[in-house]
């Protein structure tokens, strides 16, 4: 078995669940550490929800340069062992020896590729692209994209013809693609777990009065974050997904779906934020462009205040409080008018925009889907850390909603506490 | 930010009533506490035209104890409970229980609309609202067509009880739908009766707007009157009354399998010889306290749907979405009151999204709904483009016995 010390019932490997910016900073801050990590990934490449954000805090720098940063550190460091398109399926046992079974499905591209594209040059398959949350295809054999880590091909498995087509398996130069490859079962022996599985956005749908689905000039934040991103469906330009003309104004809707009894209950703590920093992203792309912003509370903790200040003292930014409950169509201008009552002004507020960005909470990943065994989860499908002397931690949005700076600091909490239950001294049973 | 303008000449002086927040407590539940001003609700009352802040502004005077500005409020008076904004708060905040608590508290020491005051007087007084005789209860039945059995006449168990109600009973629109009802019970072969005079208004509205007491009689001579008598399941048309008979009778004793006449007709469609009749755009109007209350939304559009010749066309606000008529609550009693504090009637701003549809007939299955939307229909002038139907009357249309 992977990871387990000759003559030892323990194991001092630690394994990382969950390749975003929390795993991979656990697993690169336990590794240099001396751990031994096995770092598993549910996608084919690494980076997560931020590698698709458009800029991210506290500095506003895009997200390529903080993973890419990363990228060469795990490079670099042969401690970490990485699985991609892999899921782990059980943990069992107590701190020190853990069990692990890990299920991972075939990427059916080899570590010959080099990344050189002929394959999708040839693929007749086009299929919606996830990392732009649908708003572009990719072709079956496909790259996360451009920086994307392992910089190496995957075969969506769902859409791909196979034998039936195989036109890649021709084209590809280095015999990189091999159509037969099968899932693999993989028993892993560690001493620690980090769960870092991160968070989904809240399915927009569900909030039937925001109407998302309904016009197609109903966008959530993650979705605008792509529009805004120089490598998303439209290289940065913000055009309106009804006719494609360019927007001028958007509604944020805050709060959508967050503390909300009939959705989730929580406050998903970076919204308040997201939506000011879209909102000045979008005065940059347009600088003529107006934003709304509705919210019960604008909700930014501790010195993002003087973010918030910058961004609301503007005068092309216009704060209402109040939620938005309906959004409607305009026939005639074919614009969304959103309706909010004005708390400060008392009156019923309609405001006429080109593009409603709603600001969907997170949920988190193992709410719907998560692994038997020692892995909990308490309130809200957050992770449950074991208490007193066990070793299963959590990192990031796997514990509860936050913010990139702060998950990057508890994933290195994580990485310390792990790198402590690891190295603990075996308690000797009857001494 | 500047700070608003609060537009206050004098220094602002409250004086909250906790006592009053108690008696609120103690009759709604304190789910009114909870309330975080986002204002979902006012946004999505059926009032939201009017900018009234209605309710999100009674939320806020009741957690503050604020009595005198709360009961002093217009708002506490066109509220119909249609219950919109329930669906929608995310505080899950019992908006219409706590609006129908505060009126309760009202009527303790205050002074009621004339209208609505005769109406609650007429119920006392004569188990009907209009303030008509209770032996006029069954007049309708002479011009059905069919015989009407009487319960206390057939003195045996009946399949079905049809339990009426006030509008069928004497209003002449509801006349028409209840004798189309007889009509179609009558060639379904259905085993049925009505329960005649010894049948009180439910004053399910009367309760909503506060007056608990006349419910509470109404509902123990209800109760009376039903145990004398065996009947599978009683089958009424008015969604207020199916509210109270499914929703608050069991906890005063009356246990009944109750049916909208929309769901028990649904039940039997197969048995209903159709025929097409007219060629009809219909659209259909959820009654609030069928559907949104009650959670109904098929068994309606089944029978329309059934009717050949008949194209149904729904409207923006459908299902759990459906607009108010602006007759509940006790509101179909108040409309002058209504009439002085908003510049339309609810009734009027659905009827234009009916017509906006296409359709030449507005169907409804709400007693109330029949004479507020024909008067609608006429002040928006739709008259003669729009045709308001019981879908008891389609039915009848369709059987070609009307």
């Amino acid at each position: 078995m992977a990871g387990s010390s000759p003559g030892s019932s323990t194991s001092d490997s630690i394994l990382v669940v969950g390749g975003g910016i929390a795993g991979i900073t656990a697993a690169l801050e336990a590794a240099e550490a001396g751990a031994q990590v096995f770092l598993v990934e549910k996608g084919p490449h690494l980076g997560g929800r931020v590698a698709q954000l458009a800029r991210y805090f506290p500095k506003l720098c895009p997200p390529t340069c903080g993973l890419e940063i990363n990228f060469q550190r795990l490079r670099d460091n042969p401690a970490v062992r990485l699985f991609t398109m892999a899921e782990v399926q059980e943990v069992q046992g107590r701190a020190g020896r853990y069990r692990v079974t890990v299920r991972r499905r075939p990427r059916f591209v080899n570590d010959r590729c080099t990344a050189c594209g002929a394959c999708t040059e040839v693929c007749p398959v086009s299929r919606p692209n996830p990392f732009d949350y649908g708003m572009s295809t990719t072709k079956t054999i496909f790259l996360g994209h451009e920086m994307a880590f392992p910089m190496r091909y995957a075969i969506d498995a769902d859409s791909c013809l196979f034998d039936e087509c195989a036109r890649c398996v021709g084209a590809c130069p280095y015999q990189a693609i091999d159509l037969h490859m099968g899932e693999e079962t993989i028993q892993l022996e560690v001493g620690a777990v980090i769960v870092a599985t991160g968070w989904q956005p809240y399915d927009a749908q569900a909030i039937t009065n925001l109407a998302y689905g309904h016009y197609p000039d109903v966008v959530t934040n993650v979705m605008f974050e792509r529009m805004l991103a120089d490598n998303g469906p439209t290289q940065g330009r913000l055009l309106r997904p009804s006719d494609g003309s360019p927007v001028q104004s958007v509604a944020f809707v805050q709060c959508a779906g967050s503390r909300d009894r009939l959705h989730l209950a929580y406050c998903s703590s970076i919204c308040c934020l997201a939506s000011l920093k879209e909102a000045s992203l979008l005065l940059e792309r347009n600088p003529q462009a107006r934003a709304h912003v509705f919210y019960i509370d604008l909700r930014t903790p501790g010195t993002y205040e003087a973010f918030a200040s910058t961004v609301l003292d503007d005068p092309r930014v216009r704060a209402v409080k109040g939620k938005v409950a309906d959004i409607l169509a305009d026939p005639q201008s074919g614009r969304l008018v959103v309706v909010a009552d004005d708390m400060v002004s008392g009156e019923m507020s309609r405001t006429a925009v080109d593009l409603v960005v709603l600001a969907t909470g997170m949920v988190s990943s193992l709410d719907a889907d998560r692994p038997a065994g020692a892995i909990a989860t308490e309130a809200f499908g957050f992770v449950a850390e074991e208490g007193g002397e066990g070793g299963i931690f959590a990192a990031g949005c796997a514990r509860a909603p936050m913010d990139v700076a702060s998950t990057t600091l508890e994933a290195t909490a994580a990485a310390m506490r792990a790198l402590a239950a690891v190295r603990r001294d075996p308690v000797e049973v009857g001494a | 930010m500047t700070p608003p303008e609060t537009g206050l000449t004098a220094p602002l002086s409250l004086r909250p009533d906790l006592d009053f927040v108690d008696r609120l407590t103690a009759l709604a539940g304190d789910s009114f506490t909870r309330c975080y001003q986002c204002g979902t609700c006012s946004a999505v009352c059926p009032f939201a035209f009017q900018g009234t802040s209605l309710p999100r502004q009674e939320m806020l005077l009741a957690q503050w104890g604020l009595k005198d500005e709360l009961l002093s409020s217009s708002n506490l008076w066109l509220c119909t409970t249609c219950g919109n904004c329930a669906r929608l708060c995310p505080r899950e905040v019992d908006i219409p229980g706590t609006i129908r608590a505060a009126r309760e508290l009202y009527l303790l020491d205050r002074t009621l609309t004339p209208e609505l005051a005769t109406a609650f007087e007429n119920t006392s007084r004569h188990g009907n609202p209009f303030g008509l005789s209770a032996r006029k209860r069954t007049d309708w039945t002479a011009g059905a067509g069919v015989e009407v059995p009487v319960l206390s006449r057939l003195g045996r168990p009946v399949e079905v009880l049809l339990f009426t109600e006030c509008y069928w009973s004497y209003h002449p629109r509801g006349q028409a739908a209840a004798q189309a009802m007889a009509r179609l019970l009558t060639r379904l072969g259905v085993d049925w009766a009505i329960l005649g005079v010894e049948e009180q208004c439910v004053a399910d509205s009367q309760r909503l707007a506060g007056e608990t007491g006349i419910f509470e009689e109404a509902a123990a001579a209800n109760i009376a009157a039903l145990g004398k008598y065996q009947f599978d399941r009683l089958v009424t048309p008015d969604p207020h009354a199916y509210n109270a008979f499914r929703n608050l009778y069991p906890a005063l004793g009356g246990r009944y399998a109750v049916q909208h006449y929309t769901q028990f007709l649904a039940e039997r469609l197969g048995e209903l010889p159709l025929h097409p009749a007219a060629e009809r755009r219909a659209t259909f109007h959820d009654p609030c306290y069928l559907g949104r209350h009650n959670g109904e939304y098929e068994a309606p559009r089944q029978l329309l749907q059934a009717i050949p010749g008949l194209t149904l066309v729904e409207m923006g606000h459908c299902r759990a979405e459906g607009y108010c008529c602006g007759g509940g609550g006790g509101a179909i009693w108040n409309s002058a009151f209504a009439k002085d504090h908003v510049d339309e009637r609810l009734a009027e701003v659905r009827v234009r999204e009916a017509a906006g549809t296409g359709a030449d007939t507005l169907a409804v299955c709400c007693p109330f709904e029949v004479s507020l939307f024909e008067d609608a229909v006429k002040s928006t002038g739709n008259d003669g483009k729009l045709a308001v139907r019981d879908i008891v009357e389609l039915l009848d249309e369709a059987l070609g016995s009307a």
